[in-house]
């Protein structure tokens, strides 16, 4: 089943998407908040179109539903959501530069001053690295709010990619290291983690606490682990666990950190570029042309043996090794493998689809409640949005391609 | 001109004030670990050196360089301590003296070794580097300049 696809006209440089409105840093300068919602009603035509197109890219999450779940035993809907994902498919959806000022919320001066180097949106708040640091401003706000006032710098270590979950922006550093800033609560407090206290972490400031000196070009979330990946060493696993603590009648859980587990620990063969988030580790395999991958039990990983927290799935043939790979990534759909002059995006029902272009970015959003299906492309004059669908069809138990929606 | 290693050379350039440029023999033995090497001839460096401070491309303390060929094309400079093909110079100048020296910048491995914004936005307006390629310098990512 091939994506459904919409592609906005522009000369843009990053993007991001969150509840209902889509975030566009443009190569002008300038900062844009578009609505969403707004730009995917624009695409329909009659009510038949409602069902698809707000799967497709409002709603990533509706079809995987546990009430849907008995559904989907009926021969006749599945079939039906699957001729209408095809039909979908087929059609050409685009929004010109022209048309995309009517759905503009808000436009403003980048506030990060710089063109970022990455971005993550999380719990309201509008995270970017540039060379001059770590920021953040507070967005989604109501109206003469939509995007705070007030830069916030946290750090002023020029980080290369973030990515933020459990309280926590876990942070690369290039050859400095691997790092996490702690996201305090109002009250100053962060009763989820033991890290302040671990000894074997290096304390920078006050919230920012460096895990590893080792090389890191880009980081993803592996349950309450971090998986970094690195261009010119060795990739690493530092592996993190929950710690159970009763407190006035109360059980809470503390994240706290295990131990380094180093590429070469957790497959063997080549050292070519590997990636991980949540349960599923990826290695690029060149000499035998696959992508070889990884269960990860994060609960093993404070036994004796090392093997059990890293279980062997083999490896997915990749057929279409064509130039360097550039980079790789994990969503439900798949495993996107970043090519010199292409993305390949390696489906979960084992199809592989590829998008011949060199790209200036693309992001996945996993942890999103209604995106998780989008794959976002920004070339020379575009941003093309790719819809997967074919996730919803697939056994979560069994898949090797992409994590296990649950 | 014969060029010393170590020993700052006269760089003049008629619409600038005139600045110095040494070629540092540590950037041109193989067997430094961490160390990145030119590959191209002395004369070659001084030459990127040059046309850097003519293009301003240098900042306050630190610039930058590429070699261009006749077709706008970039060459490459030297290589990194694990061989690899590097094609931007960085270039330092850490006492203020106006005394700079430069070597292959692995922009990949050294967190350092970016150059700045304002910096590949004048390549990219040139057209000596792409979009494509510029978002691939700024993530750090393996880059076919």
């Amino acid at each position: 089943m091939q994506p459904i696809k919409l592609r906005i006209e522009g000369d843009f440089w990053d993007c991001q998407i969150y509840r209902g409105r889509l975030y566009m840093w443009e190569m002008n300068g300038s900062m844009a908040v578009y609505n969403w919602d707004e730009i995917v009603n624009s695409l329909k035509c009659q009510v038949e179109d409602d069902l698809p197109i707000d799967c497709a890219f409002t709603r990533g999450n509706f079809l995987y539903g546990y009430q849907l779940r008995e559904l989907f035993n009926y021969k006749t809907f599945k079939l039906y959501l699957e001729e209408r994902f095809r039909e979908y498919a087929d059609k050409k959806f685009l929004i010109e530069n022209s048309q995309l000022k009517n759905f503009e919320i808000i436009r403003l001066d980048n506030p990060f001053k710089e063109l970022p180097t990455d971005t993550e949106i999380y719990n309201n708040n509008l995270y970017s690295v540039t060379d001059l640091g770590l920021s953040k401003i507070t967005i989604h706000g109501s109206r003469n709010n939509y995007v705070g006032k007030r830069l916030t710098k946290l750090s002023d270590c020029p980080f290369i990619s973030l990515k933020a979950s459990k309280r926590t922006l876990a942070l690369s550093g290039g050859n400095e290291g691997l790092f996490e800033f702690h996201i305090k609560s109002q009250q100053g407090q962060d009763a989820f983690t033991e890290i302040e206290k671990d000894s074997r972490l290096e304390k920078i400031e006050n919230n920012l606490f460096r895990i590893s000196l080792q090389h890191s070009s880009f980081v993803n979330w592996s349950f309450a682990s971090l998986y970094s990946s690195s261009y010119v060493s060795q990739s690493f696993m530092a592996a993190f666990g929950w710690k159970k603590e009763e407190k006035n009648n109360d059980v809470i859980y503390k994240r706290e950190f295990n131990r380094i587990f180093s590429q070469s620990q957790i497959f063997s063969g080549s050292a070519d570029l590997s990636w991980g988030l949540q349960e599923k580790i990826y290695k690029t395999n060149t000499k035998s042309q696959s992508i070889d991958v990884i269960q990860y039990i994060q609960n093993n990983t404070n036994k004796n043996d090392d093997s059990s927290a890293f279980i062997n799935l083999n490896s997915i043939q990749f057929e279409d090794w064509t130039g360097d790979i550039i980079g790789g990534g994990t969503s439900y759909f798949g495993v996107i493998i970043e090519l010199e002059n292409a993305i390949s995006i390696l489906t979960s029902n084992d199809d592989l689809f590829t998008i011949p272009q060199a790209v200036v970015r693309w992001r996945v959003y996993p942890r999103s409640k209604n995106y998780e299906n989008h794959l976002h492309i920004i070339s020379d004059k575009c941003l093309e949005i790719y819809s997967f669908n074919h996730d919803y069809f697939v056994f979560q138990d069994n898949k090797k391609a992409g994590i296990k929606y649950s | 001109m014969c060029i010393i290693n170590d020993n700052p050379i006269l760089i003049d350039d008629k619409e600038k004030p005139p600045t110095f440029y040494q070629v540092l023999s540590v950037h041109r033995r193989t067997g430094n670990s961490e160390k990145s090497i030119w590959t191209i001839s002395v004369p070659d460096e001084v030459e990127c050196f040059r046309y850097s401070y003519s293009s301003s491309w240098l900042e306050e303390t630190q610039g930058w360089g590429l070699k261009v060929s006749s077709s706008n094309k970039l060459e490459e400079l030297g290589q990194s301590d694990q061989g690899i093909s590097l094609k931007i110079a960085k270039f330092r100048d850490d006492k203020e003296e106006k005394i700079w020296h430069g070597y292959p910048a692995n922009y990949r491995e050294k967190i350092q070794d970016k150059p700045p914004e304002e910096i590949l936005t004048k390549w990219m307006e040139a057209g000596f580097i792409s979009k494509v390629q510029r978002s691939r310098i700024v993530q750090r990512k393996p880059c076919n300049l």
